[in-house]
């Protein structure tokens, strides 16, 4: 079955004056120079829709728009017919990468705002102080005093974030090293998070512990005592948002000498995480986990658990709260992955903002809320998903794609190739070079300022001048256009109830 | 010489971190966890039963275990050397990248899981009993060598070497039979490998104090994809 290109590239012609930029621009060979005839060929088979080139064409010549050709069947779409074409052919599994684009709920977009009016006075920010501080961790449940009745200050372990959002781990080999290293810049100046993923630390970032989280997942890519040493928090990975479930496999065309060395395996090895931690089988082997990791620290970090949102995820998180993590960090099924079968990031888990709810309300319930904190990540777009996920019960908010985004990332979501036009997803050194790190920590410095003052502005618009006034406050959400269940599971009243 | 009794693992823990002696002797070990955990540069004798996770990301340190240990063993381990008089739980070495294991006797299921190398390092398991099932699981590098100096009907368990796709897995055969839940091919080892098998176990043998067969048939299983996700995918 030939392949039909998804996209076509229209070029204005009278605009063209051949300066062959496009060519240069694309890795995916779309281009070429014919001398004879004196223009630039296409062959729009494998475009993915970057923008890269519609960008850098100084004549605005070019125009990419969805390839359609005319069929209508009231069942089947197109869409499905090609994928099955492709699977006739290749009988393998089918790959994506980014986060799943189907066309389920987005709660985020069913919840409104409060606003004080009259009563409780709103609050102007930039006359007023706002607290937007998060300090991520156990909370000391009672005050305890010594014999003379001096209170006695026992602080467990904790993040402390000038602003409730950091940076979700992406491994180096998903995406390149001026990307880790703008993510890396970009949260030592905001006061945050960032976090090397599964794919071990560089050891020139080991002089920035104190901004970084590391991670520890089933392949213990790059874990040692030295790497666990060099962070501020320690993350054990069981499930990604994207991906619930299964693992995940860098192919040994990715495996550079410095994606080897970080990961401490052999160069050109392929590098597969497999689904479970063979250590962890229930609970228990959790928290001997988390124990294992606290007794080789010292017990001076605090240790995250991140799951991915599924069916059952008010119990797995009240499990996790009991196994001694001090934060629980759940993705939910828009979260994003450089590679991804396509079946599991469409179709498994459930949206991060009915898990977040159901884990705040359950832990609460349960009288365990306050010995974790809750870090919400999976499809965070702006400062309104920020509050409202907080306002559901998160401590704090996790961003990749975002900040993906943020860096120029256009969501081709064509990750898995290598190939990212952008300089991000690739290992490529001619595209790496394309990532400027000062460009790119310029720009999430500015997002999560931005976003920060508009945290403050729809705080202050409530009437709330602290964060933590805001956490877990459904009063300040409401409903729309969603069903009685939802609401219940949301624990938010609808639109115009009193 | 340290006396566990009543030690919690952390109090033990504290113990080792502290000691300055050539050789830490820790008597009446029951059931603590996550011993020497981390640990780097000491020499460990253990006298007991350990717990889990004994020797966690251990990072070079010696430890040797008069007695029997629990499950998670060696835990992805860097460097340093894990001697076992006894027998040894599950899920021993998971994630293992180097330094070496050598276990007197039996051990559990998902032995030797993920065991990878570096440019620098190659990790080296040597159990003397028979092991369960998914040994070496998803191995991308190293050594994996069982004995089974008992001769019991079965070396292995189901699954050996599942999803492997590096490294090498050694079964010491005195008849092929024993193999018998191995559903990989075997090959006989060569003589490079013959010789890098006869050097370690020279070691195994010092370090245990015990004297193995003078003839011994070694067989390689033969890993079935480098790459086993090859052809698992099609790009979207
Ligand atoms: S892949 Fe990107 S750069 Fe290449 S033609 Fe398509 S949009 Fe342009
Ligand atoms: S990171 Fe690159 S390849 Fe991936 S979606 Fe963004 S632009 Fe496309």
């Amino acid at each position: 079955m030939k392949k039909q290109p998804k996209y076509e590239i229209i070029k204005d012609q009278d605009r063209c004056d051949t300066c062959r930029a496009c060519e240069f621009q694309c890795a995916n060979g779309v281009y070429h120079y014919d001398a004879e005839k004196k223009k630039m060929i296409i062959d729009s088979l494998s475009c993915v829709n970057c923008q890269r080139c519609v960008e850098y064409c100084h004549q605005n010549a070019l125009k990419i728009i969805a390839n359609r050709n005319e069929y209508h069947h009231g069942y089947w779409q197109m869409e499905d017919m090609q994928e099955i074409y492709q699977q006739a052919e290749h009988g393998g599994m089918l790959l994506s990468s980014m986060g799943n684009d189907k066309a389920y709920p987005k709660y985020f977009d069913h919840l409104l705002i409060n606003a004080s009016q009259v009563t409780n006075p709103s609050i102007d920010p930039l006359r007023e102080p706002m607290e937007v501080r998060t300090f991520l961790g156990k909370r000391t449940h009672h005050i305890t005093r010594d014999t003379n009745g001096n209170i006695q200050i026992k602080v467990h372990p904790h993040l402390h974030l000038k602003t409730p959002i950091l940076f979700a781990g992406m491994s180096l080999g998903a995406i390149s090293y001026p990307a880790h290293q703008a993510l890396l810049e970009a949260a030592k100046a905001l006061g945050t998070f960032y976090n090397c993923g599964e794919g071990g630390l560089p050891k020139t970032f080991y002089s920035d512990k104190d901004s970084i989280i590391v991670q520890v997942a089933s392949g213990r890519f790059g874990v040692d005592p030295t790497y666990l040493k060099h962070s501020a928090a320690i993350e054990i990975k069981i499930g990604q948002g994207a991906k619930p479930g299964i693992g995940g496999h860098l192919p040994s065309s990715k495996n550079s000498a410095l994606i080897a060395d970080t990961r401490m395996i052999e160069e050109g090895s392929e590098a597969i995480s497999p689904a479970p931690h063979h250590d962890i089988y229930s609970i228990e082997d959790l928290r001997q986990l988390v124990n294992s990791l606290k007794e080789a620290t010292q017990y001076e970090k605090p240790i995250i658990v991140k799951v991915a949102a599924v069916h059952n995820i008010a119990a797995i998180c009240s499990g996790i709260a009991r196994s001694g993590a001090d934060i629980i960090y759940i993705d939910g099924m828009r979260g994003g992955s450089g590679a991804v079968p396509t079946r599991i990031r469409d179709h498994v888990g459930i949206p991060l903002e009915l898990a977040l709810a159901s884990v705040d309300q359950t832990l609460r319930e349960e009288g365990i809320r306050e010995d974790v904190s809750i870090i919400a990540a999976g499809g965070i777009r702006n400062s309104a998903d920020v509050l409202k996920a907080i306002a559901l019960g998160a401590d704090a908010v996790a961003i990749g794609t975002a900040a993906l985004i943020a860096m120029g990332c256009h969501m081709c979501c064509d990750c898995t190739k290598g190939n990212c036009n952008w300089g991000i997803a690739t290992q490529k050194d001619a595209l790496v070079k394309r990532l400027h790190v000062e460009q790119a920590k310029r720009q999430l410095i500015h997002l999560i300022q931005a976003w920060t003052l508009e945290l403050k502005e729809m705080m202050g618009g409530m009437g709330i001048c602290s964060i933590e006034a805001l956490r877990g406050n459904r009063m300040m959400l409401r409903g729309i256009h969603l069903q009685e269940e939802e609401l219940r599971i949301l624990q938010v009243k609808h639109a115009g109830s009193r | 010489m340290i006396d566990a009794k009543n030690l919690t693992a952390s109090e033990l823990n504290t113990k080792i971190r502290e000691s300055d002696a050539d050789v830490i002797e820790i008597q009446n070990i029951l059931g603590q966890r996550y011993i020497a955990n981390a640990s780097n540069g000491k020499k460990i004798k253990l006298f007991g039963t350990c717990g889990n996770n004994l020797g966690s990301f251990l990072d070079g340190s010696e430890i040797e275990v008069f007695g029997n240990v629990q499950d998670a063993c060696a835990n992805t381990m860097n460097d340093g050397k894990i001697i076992l008089h006894g027998m040894c739980g599950d899920a021993l070495g998971y994630g293992m990248r180097g330094g070496k294991i050598f276990v007197e006797k039996d051990c559990g299921s998902r032995c030797g899981i993920h065991m990878k190398a570096t440019k620098t390092k190659q990790p080296l398991m040597i159990i003397g009993g028979v092991v369960q099932d998914f040994f070496g699981e998803y191995l991308s590098g190293g050594t994996l060598i069982v004995l089974n100096l008992q001769n019991e009907a079965s070396c292995c368990g189901r699954y050996c070497g599942c999803g492997a796709h590096g490294g090498s897995i050694i079964l010491r055969l005195s008849d092929l039979s024993q193999a018998c839940h191995l559903t990989s091919q075997l090959k006989k080892v060569d003589d490079k490998k013959k010789a890098y098998i006869d050097q370690a176990l020279n070691e195994y043998a010092n370090d245990l104090h015990i004297t193995l067969p003078k003839t011994m048939d070694f067989y390689e299983v033969i890993m079935q994809n480098k790459n086993p996700y090859e052809r698992l995918y099609v790009e979207n």
